[in-house]
């Protein structure tokens, strides 16, 4: 479905899909602004044009969420800016598409003077999100009621509701690993989040343990999957085999771990599969479906 | 970056650590069982990493931080914490994420280039079939007909569409 054109159902720069339910495909094509649907047996429904214009050095699509919703997410690239824990790095401005109405909102309005807490614009259609410490790392994603958001000055993540009130923050701890005889040693610090002291304590540690240039984003890519779940990949390093997916459940806990090879980039995961796109030497691209099953440990072995 | 201080999981005596030594098989880039560093919890000395005396309260904080952290928990659960109103912390360390089932790749089917992957920026399942969006050429691909047959290859390949939209 599909074809390179201005009409209807065509694409200049198509960027995006997601589905919603099981028989409707949404695209977003950055080249026309435009969002389309499709049904699964490939008839082209309906479009819209979103209006983003040139704005933000990165954007991210997520959804749909309820109803059909859009989210965009417009920011900083990741690693443009100063990275330091405990300074903010840059902020993300999430525009909410309302597939019913087409409105979006575009109206810039002022981030919240509070430093300490994410303070968002009361228009319900356009969320700021600019706390001090908060660091996007570019990773989105939105669920059917949740936003997602990667931190790499944390790290974590943050969660919030889909007006984009802040609910919840997972971390898993500062993590830096390091070359040593035996191989890659990780090394782990817990840290607080309680406020300006719980800042303040955490960026102290933070540098007495480790360089800031051995510290490395620990999250990224944080796709939700249809049962509500956030899928979070941990950082890994080039000469890691797999690399590691941790479910969180609605209340942060991790209720999971997958293992996949670092071989493939991950486009769609569920309970028991995964989506994939694995490039070969050559640059020859493939989408590769994986079968999850549960195991004692060991890495995940593709077979074919 | 080791300490002599002791390790805050020593802070909980010797029950705590043997109920907090968790066997580290299958994991592929964490250290043997034991092997952790210890972790330096607060600046030597009173000070702070980089020189600065800390604030009132921060050793306290540091050492009740260490006790809640490294807690002896069911591995299975985070600790929920609320930092301000409205918002919860989840904590998950590493060690309880190690405890987690682990899930592999039990198999895979590769969907193959048929004539025209090139530029894949997504996919997506949609019950037993597959879209593909597929930006070099403009299009998307639907793969249907479940996982792979008994050849390894994607069942659904000669069902791949890409037909005009309009």
């Amino acid at each position: 479905m599909g074809r390179k054109g201005d009409g209807p159902g065509e694409f200049r720069h198509l960027t995006w899909i997601g589905a919603i339910g099981g028989d409707s495909i949404f695209t977003y094509d950055s080249g026309h602004d435009r969002v389309s649907v499709f049904s699964a047996d490939g008839r082209y429904l309906a479009s819209w044009r979103v209006g983003l214009g040139l704005v933000g050095l990165w954007r991210r699509v997520a959804g749909p969420a309820r109803g059909g919703d859009l989210y965009f997410a417009l920011g900083p690239a990741p690693g443009f800016g100063p990275v330091s824990p405990g300074r903010g790095c840059g902020s993300i401005r999430v525009l909410r598409f309302n597939r019913a109405t087409g409105d979006l909102d575009t109206m810039r309005t002022d981030p919240g003077q509070d430093a300490h807490s994410f303070v968002l614009s009361e228009r319900p259609h356009e969320i700021w999100i600019q706390p001090v410490p908060f660091c996007p790392d570019g990773s989105f994603a939105a669920g059917p009621d949740r936003l997602a958001f990667g931190d790499a000055a944390y790290p974590g993540t943050l969660i919030t509701d889909e007006a984009g009130r802040p609910e919840l923050e997972i971390h898993l701890g500062l993590a830096a690993r390091r070359p040593t005889r035996r191989g890659s040693e990780r090394m782990i610090e817990h840290i607080r989040a309680t406020g300006p002291e719980g800042f303040q304590e955490r960026r102290d540690r933070f540098t007495g343990l480790v360089a800031p240039r051995d510290t490395l984003p620990f999250f990224s890519g944080l796709p939700f999957d249809r049962s509500g779940l956030l899928w979070v990949r941990l950082y890994s390093f080039p000469w890691e085999e797999t690399t590691t997916l941790v479910a969180f459940d609605r209340e942060g806990r991790a209720i999971r771990t997958v293992r996949l090879p670092t071989d493939v980039e991950l486009l769609d995961i569920g309970s028991d599969h995964a989506l994939a796109l694995r490039r070969d030497s050559l640059g020859v691209e493939s989408v590769v479906l994986m079968r999850l099953a549960g195991r004692k440990g060991g890495p995940g072995v593709a077979t074919r | 970056m080791r300490s002599s201080r002791p390790s805050p999981r020593d802070a909980h005596g010797p029950k705590a650590r043997e109920t907090c030594h968790r066997s580290r098989q299958g994991t592929t880039s964490s250290p043997a069982a034991g092997a952790y560093p210890p972790v330096r919890l607060t600046p030597p000395e009173g000070r702070a990493a980089n020189g600065a005396l800390p604030r009132p309260g921060l050793a306290l904080s540091a050492t009740v931080a260490a006790l809640v952290l490294w807690g002896c928990t069911d591995p299975s659960q985070s600790q929920l914490h609320r930092s301000e109103p409205g918002v919860a912390i989840a904590r998950n360390d590493l060690e309880r994420l190690d405890a987690l089932p682990v899930y592999g790749v039990e198999t895979s089917v590769d969907l193959g280039n048929p004539e025209r992957l090139y530029g894949v920026v997504g996919a997506v399942m949609l019950g037993d079939e597959i879209a593909v969006a597929n930006a070099g050429n403009h299009e998307v691909l639907t793969f249907g007909g479940g996982m792979a047959n008994c050849s390894g290859r994607w069942a659904g390949k000669a069902t791949a569409r890409a037909s005009s939209a309009t």
